[in-house]
């Protein structure tokens, strides 16, 4: 399959249509596909979550916790004492090759960095959410290494919007094992796993909207053809309080100054309504979640 | 190795295992029943489904308790080196996730998971009728999503894969299932998970092809009486006949389905 | 605008009948007591007579015996046994209508992806040149974009196959040639059966193409009709610009196109009449709501209906 290839007059009549707000597949501008999500399906993790379009994209998220050492930035004073009292995130994603013919062999490699960078620099820093300084365990020696490790399984087009959602559920997910310190500074770990805590400030973690600019207007959640058809995308990052954490153009055009305004209130009002209706559905999961550890527990690729 | 395109985590990181002092865990216990009540001769029960990764021609996810494996096959489509070739090309790639295994693994591929595209390569090559296939090549994609087991989850790759390229309607001689055993303190334990693992001498993994009664490859480790070894082979052989209806029943599945 | 989240749905359960060993016999050991209407995988056992000639999928040990290679169903014609696969790349055969994209633009030929095992190639001496019987020249070689360039979809069909398994097309009637005015989809190719025409105008206006590799074009009927003498016409093959759509004829291409998703995402057989059943059972939904997962189901259980009525 020419996975990267289009006609033009495919391209005249998807323009159109977003033209008259009519896509391809009959959406508006603003419709997004339907999001089937579930929780908690790695045992190995400390926590996960999957996101999936029907017969679309699909992500895969890990989160693992460590222990690790701070590092000494010797630099400047200032940071280095605030740095000491931190744990630590780390992400990497990675667009596996069975998402796409396009993926194979080397084909990722650009991909992946691209996103890695994304990801890390909107997670990693104060906009982040998390709250860094419960998770140091020994100021200036010892913390929690948060690995936050994203897997594309699936490829059906707007890879980055899913990559949050699912990271921001993987980490709703996530369980930090209590920590006890001893007298000689030896890191004891509580056997007990109902004591293990959530990771605070995980609800302030935010969530991209990636908006793709056709012909004049834009468009959310875009399929791949409609990718193709793109000049520019722009990703605005925004959480649940409606503050705007990090933007960035992807792409070789260029956007208008008004055309950018309009985009950054749209993504900004998309966000925090996807937020609302996915922390709705994780206070949900719980519950069945809790229900389904007494059954047994269904292949999770099981459902459609 | 600088790898200056990803963001480096710290040199040395130690996974929270929760560290009960190995003597404490018993394998068996007086009625020679595993911990989660299997017999030393049983295998844990396996879920196979095809057809979930829609850009795949073919693809396939096996689940054994809480090994996940997902296998998508691209083929058969031209070769791109120009040279011809009368027979197929075959190309595996497996990968663990990062979050697959209790210490987290680095996103880069090391020199295991290589070994290991190498195994399965050569357990499936001789079931692909590659003979047909003049010019194309068919590449296999195998990522570990969670691993119970390195053996078995290699044995469990070997059964995924080979689904997955019959989901892709690839002309093959015959399934390939696949099952690992390890040798503990003399008996022989099949499809042991990771705690078992820790306590082997010795390991087996096999691949075999049912129909055809032929064992497409074998696989093993540490030092074994050769009596041991073939009680092995058999007590294998012999869950691969059960796991092979489990592949036949999960490729017809669509058909039932349509109906 | 608002952002639905599902959970996921547990598959459907089968039942699991014990038979006196204790083993789970699973429903299909009884589908599979009729020889004619056997599935089959990889390794089984076919027929162990040595008066049937092989066909596809299937190939001899040595003991004579017949054994599948493909996951399929058992077809025999007369002594001739064939496993027609479920799911499998598709193979060309002379006459089949086939929908493709140029990969590349070459000397004298393009080579045209048609979702199967090698890309297809379409020499330049196959397509029709504008003008009124036109040979080609020298100046057309140097030219070739000007017909097809990368990335153009094309309805061709199909001339003769090569020994490796490529296939060569044609595009020299009028009715072949560059599609415009709708959009693509990809369906399994199993899933679309020969017919006599390949070419459907709906009754909701819709003209649909189905290709017998996988490829489905669905667009807005043309205005214009061809004429093989007129220099114009034969120029207006290769443009590639659209007419204009209105919004009706562009929802009405939407709501086709979803159906043709519903059908192949339950696994029916794609022709006109399904098509057209599943058209008019979608018509209680709003176009997008198509795209829900629930109401697919009840678009495909209607059709299905239908059809057995």
């Amino acid at each position: 399959m020419s996975s990267s290839l289009i006609s033009p007059s495919e391209l005249d009549y998807i323009i159109r249509g977003v033209d008259d707000n009519l896509r391809a597949d009959g959406r508006g501008r603003l419709d997004y596909r339907e999001v089937i999500l579930e929780t908690g399906l790695i045992f190995q993790a400390n926590g996960s979550a999957r996101c999936r379009l029907s017969k679309g994209t699909d992500v895969l998220v890990g989160v693992k916790v460590e222990i690790g050492s701070i590092e000494i930035d010797g630099t400047d004073e200032e940071v280095a004492a605030v740095k000491a009292k931190r744990g630590r995130v780390v992400c990497n994603v990675e667009c596996s090759p069975i998402a796409s013919q396009q993926f194979a062999g080397r084909g990722a490699d650009d991909i992946n960095n691209e996103l890695t960078q994304l990801v890390d620099r909107v997670l990693n820093g104060p906009q982040g959410g998390l709250n860094l300084e419960k998770l140091c365990i020994i100021p200036g020696e010892e913390c929690w290494v948060v690995y936050i490790d994203a897997l594309v399984l699936d490829y059906g087009g707007n890879i980055l919007d899913l990559i949050f959602m699912t990271i921001r559920a993987a980490l709703y997910n996530t369980r930090v094992p209590k920590t006890v310190i001893e007298e000689d500074k030896e890191v004891e770990i509580s056997d007990d796993v109902e004591e293990w805590e959530r990771i605070e400030g995980w609800e302030l973690v935010p969530i991209s909207i990636t908006l793709n600019k056709i012909g004049t207007r834009h468009i959310v959640d875009a399929t791949v053809l409609e990718e193709l058809a793109t000049k520019a995308k722009l990703s605005v990052m925004v959480n649940k309080n409606g503050k705007i954490c990090g933007i960035q153009k992807i792409g070789g055009g260029s956007i208008e100054h008004g055309l950018l305004n309009e985009m950054m209130q749209t993504g900004r009002s998309i966000g925090q309504n996807l937020i609302l209706n996915l922390d709705k559905m994780l206070q949900k999961e719980d519950e069945i979640n809790a229900e389904r550890a007494k059954n047994d527990k269904i292949g999770f690729f099981a459902a459609a | 190795m600088a790898d200056r395109r990803r963001i480096q985590g710290p040199e040395v990181s130690v996974a929270p295992i929760i560290l009960k002092s190995p003597n404490k865990i018993q394998l068996l216990d007086e009625n020679l029943c595993r911990r989660n009540g299997r017999n030393l001769e049983d295998i844990r029960s396996i879920y196979l489904k095809t057809g979930l990764i829609s850009q795949a021609n073919g693809s396939a996810f096996i689940e054994l308790s809480k090994t996940k494996i997902v296998c998508g096959v691209y083929g058969p489509r031209q070769t791109k080196i120009p040279a011809f070739s009368g027979k197929g090309n075959l190309n595996c790639e497996i990968k663990f996730a990062p979050f697959s295994c209790p210490k987290r693994r680095p996103p880069y591929r090391d020199s295991q998971e290589k070994e290991l595209s190498q195994l399965i390569y050569e357990a499936l090559t001789p079931s692909i009728r590659l003979d047909l296939l003049p010019k194309s090549t068919i590449d296999i994609y195998i990522t570990i999503l969670e691993n119970d087991g390195t053996a078995s989850c290699l044995a469990a790759a070997i059964t995924c894969a080979s689904v997955a390229v019959a989901d892709a309607g690839i002309e093959m001689l015959d399934l390939v299932p696949a099952c690992s055993a390890s040798y503990i303190n003399g008996q022989i334990f099949m499809d042991s998970d990771l705690i078992e693992e820790k306590r082997e001498s010795g390991s087996l993994v096999l691949s075999y092809m049912p129909s055809l009664k032929e064992i497409t490859h074998i696989l093993q480790s540490g030092e074994v009486e050769l009596n041991l070894t073939s009680q092995a082979i058999e007590q294998c052989t012999d869950s691969c006949s059960k796991i092979y209806s489990i592949m036949i029943d999960s490729l017809l599945l669509p058909i039932q389905n349509m109906k | 605008m608002n952002v639905q989240f599902l959970f996921p749905k547990p598959p459907p359960s089968i039942e699991e009948v014990k038979d006196a060993d204790g083993d789970i016999d699973m429903l299909l050991k009884s589908q599979r007591q009729k020889f004619e209407t056997k599935v089959v995988t990889p390794g089984e056992v076919i027929a162990k007579d040595t008066q049937y000639m092989r066909g596809h999928g299937t190939y001899l040990d040595e003991n004579e015996t017949h054994l599948a290679s493909v996951a399929g169903v058992v077809e025999r014609v007369n002594k001739l046994i064939t496993v027609r696969p479920l799911n499998t790349r598709y193979t060309g055969n002379i006459g089949d209508l086939v929908i493709g994209r140029i990969t590349e633009v070459s000397n004298k030929r393009w080579k045209v992806d048609i979702n199967s095992r090698q890309d297809a190639v379409l020499l330049l001496s196959a397509i029709h040149l504008p003008g009124v019987q036109r040979r080609k020249t020298e100046a057309d070689e140097l030219q070739m974009r000007k017909f097809y360039s990368e990335g153009d979809l094309l309805v061709a069909e199909i001339q003769g196959s090569f020994q490796d398994g490529s296939s060569s097309l044609h595009t020299r009637s009028l009715k072949y040639g560059k599609l415009r005015n709708g959009s693509f989809l990809i369906v399994p190719p199993t899933l679309v059966q020969r017919t006599k025409s390949h070419f459907h105008r709906l009754d909701c206006g819709v003209d649909v193409t189905l290709g017998l590799n996988g490829y489905v074009w669905v667009s807005k009927p043309s205005s214009r009709v061809l004429n093989e003498m007129s220099e114009d016409d034969s120029e207006y093959i290769y443009s590639n610009e659209n007419e204009p759509i209105g919004k009706d004829a562009r929802e009405a291409i939407a709501r086709v196109c979803n159906c043709i998703n519903a059908l192949s995402k339950s696994y029916m057989s794609i022709t006109d009449t399904t098509i057209s059943y599943a058209y008019e059972a979608s018509l209680n939904f709003s176009v997008k709501e198509i795209l829900k997962l629930e109401s697919i189901e009840l678009i495909a259980n209607q059709t299905k209906q239908r059809l057995k009525a």
